[in-house]
């Protein structure tokens, strides 16, 4: 580590500890499904394969959480990935017309 | 995101067809130019295939693209004249190879022919804008190092990037067509922006290529970071950075991206190329909104660090960490040219040994190279008379040429035309096979052996090959030109004649499809007229007739020798000269009595050639029968010599055999086995048969000429057929009635030429000329029109026919069989009519006088004059009819023989059928039908699926009136 010369050293060594450490430990953040009454089940497992790698018994699992749960987590990803499937996820449901709500939650 | 990415193709959309699109029709031309001078290069340079450098080469001279090439390379502190000289050094490192006569076409480089074929795909997907110039110098970096193109191209500090952004920037000014005068109209702003986007695109090329070769699935902004400190091209800039920047925590940082990336991105599982994530999309729309021309940036890597920091809020505290600071970036953003600017590239020198290379590459003009006039390179090079022409006297010197006997006189003439002052050119005219080329090569034979009068001393022939000197000729006046070379080397040695064998090609040659007013002999003309050469041709009179009479202003240069076929005792002289060389080669002996032979054989039997060929092809095989070891043995026999004839002349063994002698003394016998009933005609056939084979041949008449009468169906035609396998002949059958109108005459000897059917041979001429030993049948005379008896008068008496294309059919050893009903019905009505019981002779004289009579009535006299012999055949007698039940039944079980199904008819059973057939009053063919309704059709079934599916043996018997059938195993 440098020596820190700039003229007001702040105190930074908290925001650098974390800062520094992103890449070693970048924030993880967790996708979820929502459940509604339009978008239907195998629209929500074939999302599961294609964008999440879910296994096919492991997708159908899944719906069926978000159903009866109303809601549940498909993945943990970091902050650029898990907004990028999202993304897709949302995408692929509009075309559809179906009004999937797909949230992100920032885990710890 | 960068416009175009060497990885991706571009969406098509519906557009109209790209051949009617103008740009790229035009790019579709000027590739074909280009790779037309690229092979003319190669060619002229003597190359041996077209390679990458000869196509970089050519469109650095195209003129279309010189403005642009000049701009672009400015840009890169070269011009296009010092890639030119490196690359010619580079061309003058290839092979080349001579050969002679110099290649058309070469093989193209697999290298050259892929980028030939990814800019044939490019210029089908780019439909917007005439852009080839660019495509081209991208197609031709993106070869291996292995290629001095790609290195060239690359040590002048061009890639990827700039010929793409070039291409796509040509595309985007929509033009059809680039005009000479192109400008560049891009302002400074442009050309910087341009330059920033080429930088981006590395920079993503580089990311690009991290998270394809890692198998990632998603493309990150940290990825282009990564790129950015780890390509060689941005370091020094990132060694420019004042020591206020934390250069190890760069290090450190580079490696800890490199980490983050590979632990936290997913594995690609489809095919698709990675997936930008929405950060990497939000980075790169704030990049190129930075790049943009009025924004006043000019600095690459300062852009991308601010556009970074504002767009990606882990890794803004990243560069705050390092030391970067905002205002310090966007201060630098508009430093323009913080890149290096680039030297002028060194291209490496050549070593010191280049410098005696013998090919003058270097002061070879550019124009000499593209000379189209000149497509093969120099005149100088080898002599046009060398490479066309083969000298006589040499190869007698060498002792290729076989010495020359008799012609004495023939020479002597020759030698004398020689002489003369004007038009002393000489014609040899002969049939083919008769001495021609042997004459010429018979005089430069005395020449190199000095036995030539002192004018001719040391003299050379030179023997044209004009075969040689059309092929090859791509452009018009190549060939005048060659044969203008030769004929003026002739003209400029005094010592020389000009040999042209088979001297009817050369009126036409070259012509190439013009109305052939310059054709190779009107060039030779002059020069044959003036005296200055001295020319000496050789055709056949066919030939002679068909071409060169016409052309009188030629014939007339030539003074004509006619050579005759020799006699057999010149033949012989000739066999005997010839002998002892023939026997040193095949290391055969050739007894002193086989020449005559030889000679005595192929004059009776070879009808197509001529003296001396025939006598010395049949030496040569003989000779070669025992030199290839299928013969064992020193000395040549009479056998042998005989079987050589017979394959040449297509014939069967020869006559005067002793066993066709034996054949010819039970020839009756053996056809009485298969002919039944009609003893008579068989031993008048086969006496009138043993007369012609005895010797007593008529020189001009066929070998037999018969008629055949007899009631339908008694065994005409399986007679005639029996006597041909018997004789070993081949069996010709013509059934006249197919040739009952007028024209059909001209079916039989082929139609006249312009008229359809001109190729097609002669029903009646082509089978006699391919074997003329055959028994022709003409089947049921009667119905033939009398054009065709005219036809057939000449064959009966001259023994000639001449086909449509001149041909003459030889019938001299031919049967002429001729078959009729006429007169049949009238004596069988005769006999029913007149009812008396006459003795068998007086019923057959009746008969016989009965059938005289129709046959005056329906032949012309002349015609009945020239038959030999008129055969009576019998109708079939009871008995006949059994033996031909026999036969049938003989036939039906060798054919069921592989089965082992054997057939058994009872005498009853036999003479029931027989009488039956008779019955009929048919001749011997309703035995075939009930035949096949007694016995086939009943056991057919058996035979198939029954009793005999496995093999057996019927018995057939008649008894009670009707057929009994047995089955046995």
């Amino acid at each position: 580590m440098s020596m820190d010369t700039s003229p007001n050293p702040t105190p930074k060594t908290n925001v650098r500890v974390k800062t520094r450490c992103y890449y070693l430990a970048p924030g993880k953040y967790r996708v979820i499904f929502w459940n509604d009454d339009v978008t239907t089940f195998e629209f929500v497992i074939n999302a599961l394969i294609e964008v999440f790698n879910y296994s096919p018994a492991d997708a159908v699992l899944k719906a069926n959480e978000v159903d009866q749960l109303g809601s549940a987590p498909v993945g943990t990803y970091i902050k650029t990935i898990a907004e990028t499937k999202r993304n897709e996820v949302i995408r692929m449901a509009r075309e559809q017309n179906y009004p999937l709500k797909v949230t992100l939650r920032a885990l710890s | 995101m960068p416009k175009k990415s060497a990885h991706s193709k571009r969406p098509s959309k519906p557009t109209p067809p790209s051949k009617t699109i103008p740009c790229i029709v035009n790019m579709r031309n000027d590739l074909a130019t280009l790779q037309d001078d690229a092979l003319s290069l190669a060619i002229s340079l003597h190359h041996e295939a077209v390679m990458p450098e000869h196509f970089l080469y050519v469109l650095l001279r195209f003129p279309k693209f010189q403005k642009v090439y000049q701009n672009f390379f400015k840009e890169y502190s070269t011009t296009i004249d010092k890639i030119l000289i490196f690359l010619k050094r580079e061309l003058g490192n290839f092979k080349s190879t001579f050969s002679s006569p110099p290649a058309i076409i070469l093989p193209i480089d697999p290298k050259c022919e892929r980028v030939f074929q990814s800019l044939e795909l490019w210029i089908d997907e780019t439909r917007m804008g005439y852009c080839l110039p660019f495509l081209c110098l991208l197609e031709l970096i993106q070869l291996d190092n292995q290629s001095s193109c790609s290195k060239m191209l690359k040590l002048c500090g061009i890639d990827n990037a700039d010929l793409l952004s070039e291409t796509s920037y040509l595309e985007m000014q929509h033009l059809d067509d680039l005009p000479l005068d192109y400008q560049d109209q891009r302002t400074p702003e442009e050309k910087r922006a341009n330059q920033l986007q080429r930088e981006l695109f590395r920079l993503s090329e580089n990311a690009t290529q991290f998270a394809l070769s890692n198998d990632q699935r998603y493309l990150l902004p940290e990825h282009l970071l990564l790129a950015f400190l780890t390509m060689p091209r941005f370091q020094p800039f990132l060694q420019s950075l004042p020591p206020t920047i934390d250069h190890d925590g760069l290090l450190d940082l580079a490696n800890t991206l490199r980490q983050f990336l590979l632990k936290n991105i997913e594995k690609n599982k489809s095919n698709q190329p990675p997936e930008p994530t929405l950060a990497f999309i939000r980075l790169s729309k704030k990049l190129i909104e930075m790049m943009q021309p009025n924004t006043g940036m000019g600095c690459f890597p300062a852009i991308f660090l601010l556009a970074l920091w504002k767009t990606n809020k882990e890794i803004a505290p990243q560069l705050k960490l390092l030391g970067f600071k905002l205002a310090n970036l966007e201060k630098m953003a508009c430093h323009p040219g913080s890149l290096p600017q680039l030297p002028p590239p060194e291209f490496p020198q050549p070593e010191p040994d280049d410098d005696d290379d013998p090919w003058p590459l270097d002061d070879l003009d550019d124009d000499d190279l593209f000379d189209k006039s000149l497509p093969f390179g120099d005149e100088d090079s080898t002599s046009d008379l060398e490479l066309y022409s083969i000298e006589l006297v040499e190869m007698a010197h060498q002792g290729k040429i076989d010495p020359l006997i008799g012609r004495q006189e023939e020479l002597d003439r020759l030698i004398e035309i020689l002489h003369k002052k004007r038009s002393s050119n000489a014609l040899i005219l002969g049939n083919e096979g008769v001495g021609k080329t042997a004459v010429v090569e018979g005089l430069a034979l005395r020449i190199a052996q000095k036995q030539v009068p002192k004018t001719l001393q040391e003299y050379k022939i030179y023997s044209l090959n004009l075969g040689a000197m059309v092929a090859g000729t791509e452009f018009r006046g190549v060939f005048e030109q060659r044969l203008n070379n030769c004929i003026k080397e002739i003209a400029k040695q005094p010592k020389c004649f000009l040999f042209i064998d088979e001297i009817h090609t050369l009126l036409g040659a070259g012509a190439g499809g013009r109305d052939g007013t310059l054709d190779a002999g009107n060039i030779l003309k002059p020069y044959l007229a003036r005296g200055e050469i001295r020319c000496i041709g050789a055709t056949t009179y066919d030939e002679y007739q068909k071409r060169i009479i016409n052309d009188r202003a030629f014939a007339r240069r030539f003074m004509r020798i006619n050579l005759t076929e020799p006699s057999r005792e010149e033949t012989l002289k000739i066999l005997q000269g010839l002998a002892k060389t023939y026997e040193e080669f095949h290391k055969v002996k050739f007894p002193p009595e086989i020449l005559p032979c030889i000679i005595e054989l192929s004059a009776r039997f070879i009808s197509d050639k001529f003296f001396p060929d025939k006598a010395i092809e049949v030496m040569d095989e003989c000779g070669a029968h025992y030199h290839s070891g299928m013969g064992k043995g020193k000395k040549v026999t009479r056998k042998d010599v005989e079987r050589v004839i017979c394959r040449i002349a297509n014939i069967p063994a020869i006559t005067v055999q002793t066993d066709d002698r034996e054949r010819l003394r039970d020839l009756a016998k053996r056809l009485q086995t298969n002919i039944f009933g009609q003893d008579e005609a068989i031993h008048e056939l086969v006496r009138r048969v043993k007369i012609a084979k005895a010797g007593f041949q008529d020189d001009r008449r066929p070998l037999l000429a018969a008629f055949l009468c007899g009631p339908s169906g008694c065994g005409k035609t399986e007679l005639a057929r029996q006597l041909a396998i018997e004789l070993g002949i081949s069996f010709v059958k013509l059934d006249m009635s197919e040739y009952s109108e007028e024209y059909a005459a001209s079916r039989l000897i082929g139609s006249a030429p312009g008229y359809v059917g001109y190729d097609r041979p002669g029903a009646l001429t082509e089978p006699v000329i391919q074997s003329p030993h055959c028994l022709l049948l003409l089947d049921e005379i009667e119905k033939a029109h009398p054009a065709v008896f005219n036809l057939l008068l000449q064959v009966l008496d001259e023994g000639r026919l001449s086909d449509n294309k001149g041909r003459q059919a030889s019938f001299r050893n031919a049967i002429i069989l001729m078959t009729s009903n006429a007169g049949s019905r009238a004596s069988a009505d005769a006999i029913n009519l007149l009812g008396f019981a006459k003795s068998a002779e007086e019923q057959s004289q009746n008969r016989q006088d009965i059938i005289q009579r129709v046959m005056k009535k329906t032949f012309p006299p002349e015609f009945r004059n020239r038959i030999q012999v008129t055969v009576m055949m019998n109708e079939l007698t009871p008995k006949a009819m059994e033996n031909i039940v026999t036969k049938t039944l003989n036939i039906a079980n060798r054919q069921l023989a592989e089965r082992q199904v054997f057939i058994k008819l009872t005498p009853a059973a036999i003479t029931q059928i027989a009488t039956s057939a008779a019955a009929e009053h048919l001749g011997g063919r309703p035995v075939e039908r009930l035949f096949e309704q007694v016995v086939k059709q009943h056991i057919v079934d058996e035979l198939l699926f029954g009793k005999l599916a496995k093999g057996g043996q019927v018995t057939i018997d008649f008894h009670n009136g009707e057929f009994q059938y047995q089955y046995q195993k």
